[in-house]
């Protein structure tokens, strides 16, 4: 209870922009939730309204049960990293990283044994002495990460905090999060852009788009299983496929066809398809569920190569399916050329369908 | 390094050759003048190098009558103006700098609009004014006025010197524990110091320097400009070149201490991190 946070139709516009439209969030205590989604979704402004960096314009945020709307960010119980670190440059790590406990106004020797206890945590407790400007960006990180840690808060809310950092460190970093995460248990709200990151390091992710949560699942859900077509193009790397299908029933069976092959679907889809005669769907399928075959016959979806990319671990081929074009995931060691006509044959149960208007999945129970 | 570059570079240093020369020759000569012996001041040919170091001319110029108040007058009346510019400026060009709100682009703008009317214009009316309020011939007044004429560069270079403090840092300070003002406190304001003590030296210059509404709205109470104004035509050489030296001498340090903090006031350059 003591970290869970509620968000209840909370709403903040700027002039005309909504921002955030009326959202709901029930994060639990000790979670680690990902609000993912491409920039000026929202997701840092549900965040600066949790930290009340903000005021919402309607709705209500509640910290461990308790009221928080009109409090200012001191008085919440939170903690936050920002994107720029926000270390403050006339203060030496030390200073910085007791910031907020010189605030409490706490005895000197216990700030001193705090910061010193979290920055050996983060493994910079060399630097106590450095000011900013003699830090790395890397090191700058971790003093902010340890700034917000040393507040022992309820709440952990994080804004991007690893995008300025260069690949490797971030990779370093996003695992020192997860250990970090694990051992503190602390409730964390981690904004990011990055769909890797999100599905590393959430227990849920939240997909946020246009100001509204679109999908709020777990990492596997979110990937395996997206509730529209926006969530599976922008989670994925590649995003999944999607090409058009259409419904079809004889006496015996239903299948959708892609131009005139014809796609055996899942038994328990077959009932519920078959209300759907002669509709037209989207099919999602993600490149690593479609299995290249040299050959073209034996009842494969024919395709064209028209790239193929050795990654080292796999390797991506961009195909041509009638007027669709798809990203097909194959072993390293397979062997085809560009304009090769290749089989390809769908995992069945790894099929997505979608409305063609709304773009929402459809799912049968 | 071809022949073209050549000779850009011989253009340009050449420019910039005459524009230092230029300033740079008259406040040589009034230097060298105010601490020459006063008989060698009307020689000629003028030597340059000055034959001997003397404090003859400033001993004399600081000697004369009504010079050591008046100087106390500029100060105590640049001290008057640069509290008052800054207890005013330093807020606006935090707003400015922090806050969007409706009007802010006009008001950046319409704050030069003061000085756009000429002071000689403003004069007669301000010394009406100043009559009614009993406030002619104080040196409140003068500050006042030299206020309304800093205020704008004030608010124009504040504005640049919190918009080189981020944001995040008031923000961070704020989910650490402070309130606004505690975070502006400890955290912005320390930040932007050595910015707003450039701008209150370049206030003190801007009050230090002024002479037509010093001149015209006091009679007793004369700052220095004001009282070498109206007293350098019945003076001799040697006090007027004591005079300019004392004129320059504040700006002269003022430049030499801020010119790293100029390129935050004209570019708003984002402060070092």
């Amino acid at each position: 209870m003591a970290g869970e946070i509620e968000l209840k139709g909370i709403r903040k516009t700027f002039g005309k922009v909504e921002a955030v439209k009326d959202l709901d969030l029930l994060v639990q205590e000790a979670e680690f939730l990902v609000l993912l989604g491409p920039s000026g979704c929202g997701k840092t402004t549900t965040l600066r309204c949790i930290a009340g960096l903000e005021r919402v314009d309607r709705g209500k945020v509640f910290i461990g049960g308790r009221d928080v709307t009109e409090l200012p960010p001191a008085k919440r119980g939170i903690a936050m990293v920002f994107q720029s670190y926000a270390v403050f440059p006339h203060m030496t790590v030390e200073k910085n990283i007791g910031f907020g406990l010189r605030m409490r106004h706490l005895p000197k020797e216990e700030i001193k044994k705090a910061v010193r206890e979290v920055a050996e945590l983060l493994q910079i407790d060399e630097l106590l002495d450095r000011y900013p400007s003699q830090l790395s960006g890397g090191q700058r990180q971790r003093v902010a990460v340890a700034r917000a840690l040393v507040m022992r808060p309820e709440v952990l809310l994080m804004d991007e905090p690893l995008s300025n950092l260069d690949a490797l460190l971030r990779l370093q970093m996003r695992a020192e999060l997860k250990r970090l995460h694990r051992e503190i248990g602390t409730t964390t709200v981690y904004v990011t852009h990055d769909q890797i990151e999100a599905l590393s390091l959430g227990d849920r992710i939240a997909v946020m788009r246009e100001g509204e949560i679109v999908q709020l699942d777990t990492p596997n859900e979110v990937y395996d299983k997206p509730a529209n077509v926006f969530v599976g193009g922008f989670i994925g790397t590649p995003p999944m496929n999607f090409l058009k299908a259409k419904v079809l029933a004889d006496d015996k069976d239903v299948f959708l066809a892609i131009g005139d092959f014809r796609l055996e679907v899942p038994d328990v889809w077959k009932a519920h398809l078959r209300e759907m005669t002669d509709k037209t769907v989207i099919l999602g399928i993600r490149a690593e569920n479609i299995e290249v075959h040299p050959e073209t016959n034996g009842g494969r979806l024919p395709a064209n190569v028209i790239v193929a990319e050795p990654l080292g671990s796999q390797q991506l081929l961009t195909v041509q399916v009638g007027d669709d074009v798809l990203k097909v995931a194959t072993k390293p060691d397979l062997s085809v050329q560009p304009g090769q006509a290749i089989g390809l044959a769908l995992v069945k149960d790894k099929i997505r369908i979608f409305d063609v208007q709304t773009g929402a999945a459809i799912t049968f129970p | 390094m071809s022949y073209r570059y050549l000779l850009r570079q011989t253009l340009i240093y050449m420019a910039v050759l005459t524009l230092a020369l230029w300033v740079l020759i008259p406040i040589l000569l009034i230097g060298i003048s105010a601490f020459t012996p006063r008989q060698e001041l009307y020689l000629w040919p003028k030597s340059i190098i000055p034959s001997h170091f003397s404090l003859e001319t400033m001993r004399f110029f600081l000697g004369a009558h009504g010079v050591v108040r008046s100087l106390l007058n500029s100060v105590k009346v640049a001290v008057l103006t640069l509290t008052f510019t800054l207890a005013v400026g330093a807020p606006a060009g935090y707003a400015v700098a922090r806050f969007f709100f409706r009007g802010r682009e006009a008001f950046r703008l319409g704050i030069l609009i003061t000085r756009m009317f000429p002071t000689a214009l403003l004069a007669v009316p301000l010394a009406v004014t100043f009559i009614r309020w009993g406030l002619y011939d104080t040196l409140v007044g003068v500050a006042l006025i030299h206020t309304a004429m800093a205020l704008p560069f004030a608010v124009i270079i504040t504005t640049g010197i919190f918009m080189g403090v981020p944001k995040d840092l008031e923000e961070a300070a704020m989910t650490l524990g402070c309130s606004r003002f505690g975070a502006f406190a400890r955290v912005a304001l320390p930040l932007a110091l050595p910015g707003l003590a450039a701008a209150a030296m370049f206030t003190f210059v801007i009050s230090w320097n002024e002479v037509f509404a010093a001149a015209i709205l006091t009679v007793r109470n004369r700052t220095l400009p004001a009282h070498i104004i109206t007293t350098i035509q019945a003076s001799p050489l040697d006090f007027r070149f004591a005079g300019g030296f004392f004129m320059i001498l504040p700006a002269l340090l003022f430049m030499f201490l801020i010119r790293r903090y100029l390129f935050h006031m004209w570019g708003g350059a984002t402060a070092e991190r």
